[in-house]
């Protein structure tokens, strides 16, 4: 088992020993207890359900924190039944599904899962995405459900379909690292962000795309919006990290 | 028979909004409009005022006795200057017969003529050489004339006629016939035109869409009847392809669920796998989710709505670069202007990514601009590869056609890329093309037209 890389100390201190209970519902009964086991190694604690009635049976009996989710089923299908399970609330959904392509992921993202994989998943890659839910979670616990669209200066920024438009509604498309270091600062307006905690928040997973050097990034996201912007938008705080500043709102 | 008197109605309802029946109808509207105006000119326009009145009647009109015809455009007026003489024989001829049958001296009479008038000279003369010895030369004029008597007073009365009255509608219409049948043709002709085209032109639109793949809704079924049956029958076929695009969407939708599903155990069995074994599996894994990838990707680039918003390419190309840039492969922007287009983003990141991707695979390297060119903006990709020959060329967009028939490992694909990049470029009214660069290599060429509000930002 080659996951020791990805036993990394991402948030320094209050790591408490929580781990959630998982529930896995999937079609497809061998898939179904690969993943079980491999998460049992991992210390979680595991329940399995093959379809939405006997996730519902499940739910009711015991206590969830997080759902993986296969969306092709039989009956009814993985959208509608995490549709109804953000109503409830309170639980983290991520969706697996075999139709990888971007709109599935922007509809699966769009219905209120925390967050999409295409299949097929590696243990790794599920592993990680797990531990950042956790760590969403525990940052925003109580906190307000995940906003629609993020405005500054006339700019809107969709976290969903991952778009960025000016204010005259023109999409400015930007590179996978940027946008996420973009994301990352427009979450946080207004405070000083350090290289680490860039690169790790705006790391979506363990993908090698974002390696390069956050000051390259940040230089290249500056020039790009400058292009339709003028002013002071990110500002380098000296031996600190990066500042957000103009002031954010949600809508 | 009620029925067929009704199929045959039918029949001629149909007909009678078909192109043929529109034509028809303009023919015989310009024939009939045409028509109309020249017998209203023919029965309108009065002839011109002046009879011919001859030099009895002018002695008549200079003592102020009546006319047999009513002349009422003469007008008469005194003055002191003597007019000047005439050298006009005709003139003279009138002025001398006048004077005779006036019984004053041939100085006291001038007359003046119009051109008309003084073209008939000879045929005075023969007349006053023929009848004139028995007394009964009478030569008449026909147009206006004027004439001045000397009085007892030796001041001069001049009497002129004019031969026209001042022009009436009818006669301006008479004498313009060809202009204003135009303009009255010219509106008609605009107007069923008019009514031909719009739903010809809109017929068009909406073949043409519906051939981009951009509406699905169907054509609408109006205007004459032959563009109707072409707009039904054009939705019928649109609606078998939606089926069948409907049918194959879910067949490779079911065909990528049942290959990604094993694949994905696959994965989790390798994870307790020894870590040489799991990283060659591991890469296997990955080639075999790259040709599902690329074949959903061709079906789903040709069934999904497309999602025209405005976008900067120019930025959006250089995204995908530094995509590219970032996962430490040989990319580099050369030249980027900045050009608003409408497009569907998630398609163009497909095509400049499969793009991109080709010129590192099989060019090492890809060097991309940017550039507008009048009305399209041009993406020109280049590599530095070995290039591709002529057939090869000829043959790169066609599905599951690959270059390297060895299907080397590092090379590996589906042979979809350019087929996808060919369909994306489609689906936003562009073009695309493959050159051979005269410094080895290939050069990828897109061209995609630029909305005319954008350009007129620029």
């Amino acid at each position: 088992m080659q996951l020791d890389a990805m036993d990394e100390p991402l948030s320094t201190g209050g790591q408490e020993l929580f781990q959630p209970n998982i529930l896995i519902v999937d079609d497809d009964p061998s898939l179904r207890s690969l993943v079980r086991n491999f998460l049992v190694d991992q210390g979680y604690a595991v329940l399995e359900a093959e379809d939405a009635p006997s996730m519902r049976r499940v739910l009711a009996q015991s206590e969830v924190h997080i759902i993986i989710l296969d969306v092709m089923m039989p009956g009814e299908d993985g959208l509608s039944v995490a549709r109804s399970l953000v109503q409830k609330g309170d639980l983290g959904i991520i969706m697996v599904s075999a139709l990888g392509s971007e709109t599935d992921r922007i509809i699966g993202l769009e219905v209120g899962a925390d967050d999409y994989l295409p299949k097929p998943v590696s243990p790794r890659e599920l592993l990680a995405r797990i531990r950042a839910l956790q760590r969403r979670r525990r940052a925003s616990a109580g906190a307000q459900s995940a906003a629609v669209h993020y405005c500054f200066e006339g700019w809107r920024l969709d976290p969903v379909r991952r778009v960025l438009r000016d204010p005259g509604g023109v999409i400015i498309s930007l590179s996978e690292g940027e946008f996420g270091l973009l994301l990352a600062l427009v979450e946080r307006p207004q405070r000083v962000l350090s290289r680490d905690q860039l690169l790790e928040l705006s790391r979506g997973d363990d993908s090698d795309a974002f390696d390069r050097a956050v000051d390259t990034q940040v230089s290249r996201l500056r020039r790009k919006l400058a292009t339709r912007m003028h002013g002071e938008i990110i500002r380098t705080v000296r031996s600190e990290g990066y500042m957000f500043l103009p002031s954010v709102s949600r809508g | 028979m009620m029925g067929r008197i009704g199929g045959w109605f039918e029949r001629f309802a149909l007909w009678m909004n078909s192109i043929q029946a529109y034509i028809l109808a303009l023919v015989l509207g310009a024939i009939v409009v045409l028509t109309a105006l020249s017998l209203s000119i023919m029965f309108y326009v009065t002839p011109e005022v002046g009879a011919p009145i001859s030099v009895y009647e002018m002695s008549r009109m200079v003592r102020g006795q009546p006319l047999a015809q009513d002349t009422p455009s003469i007008r008469s007026r005194i003055q002191a200057v003597e007019p000047r003489r005439s050298d006009d024989d005709a003139e003279k001829l009138i002025a001398a017969a006048l004077a005779h049958r006036l019984g004053v001296s041939g100085g006291d009479v001038r007359v003046y003529l119009n051109d008309g008038d003084r073209g008939r000279h000879d045929l005075m003369a023969r007349e006053m050489a023929l009848y004139g010895g028995e007394g009964a030369a009478d030569p008449i004029v026909l147009g206006s004339f004027t004439i001045a008597v000397r009085t007892s007073s030796g001041q001069w009365r001049m009497i002129t006629r004019e031969a026209r009255n001042p022009d009436t509608l009818w006669q301006h219409i008479g004498r313009n016939s060809v202009p204003i049948g135009l303009l009255l043709i010219l509106p008609l002709s605009l107007w069923v035109s008019a009514l031909l085209t719009r739903p010809i032109r809109a017929f068009a639109a909406s073949a043409e869409r519906l051939g981009a793949g951009i509406e699905e809704s169907p054509v609408p079924v109006e205007g004459p009847t032959e563009i109707r049956m072409a707009a039904r029958s054009l939705n019928e076929m649109q609606s078998r392809i939606s089926r069948y695009i409907r049918e194959r969407t879910s067949v490779v939708g079911a065909i990528a669920h049942d290959l990604r599903t094993p694949l994905a155990r696959l994965h989790f069995h390798l994870a307790s796998a020894p870590e040489h074994v799991r990283k060659a599996a591991e890469e296997e894994i990955r080639q075999m989710e790259q040709l599902i990838g690329t074949t959903l990707d061709f079906v789903d680039n040709e069934s999904r709505p497309r999602v025209m918003e405005p976008l900067e390419l120019g930025l959006l190309v250089e995204g995908v670069v530094d995509d590219f840039a970032d996962m430490q492969h040989d990319v580099a922007i050369k030249h980027a202007e900045p050009i608003t287009i409408d497009g569907d983003m998630i398609l163009l990141k497909r095509l400049f990514t499969n793009l991109i991707d080709n010129a590192v695979k099989y060019g090492d390297a890809a060097s991309v601009s940017v550039r507008r060119e009048g009305e399209a903006a041009i993406v020109e990709i280049a590599d530095k590869g070995a290039g591709m020959t002529d057939e090869h060329i000829a043959r790169a967009f066609e599905p599951f056609f690959r270059g390297e028939p060895s299907r080397n490992r590092k090379t590996g694909g589906a042979g979809l890329g350019l087929s996808i990049v060919q369909s994306a470029t489609e689906a936003h009214g562009g073009t695309v093309e493959l050159k051979r660069l005269a410094t080895g290599g290939m050069c990828a060429r897109i061209a995609l037209p630029i909305p005319a509000q954008s350009r007129e930002r620029a």
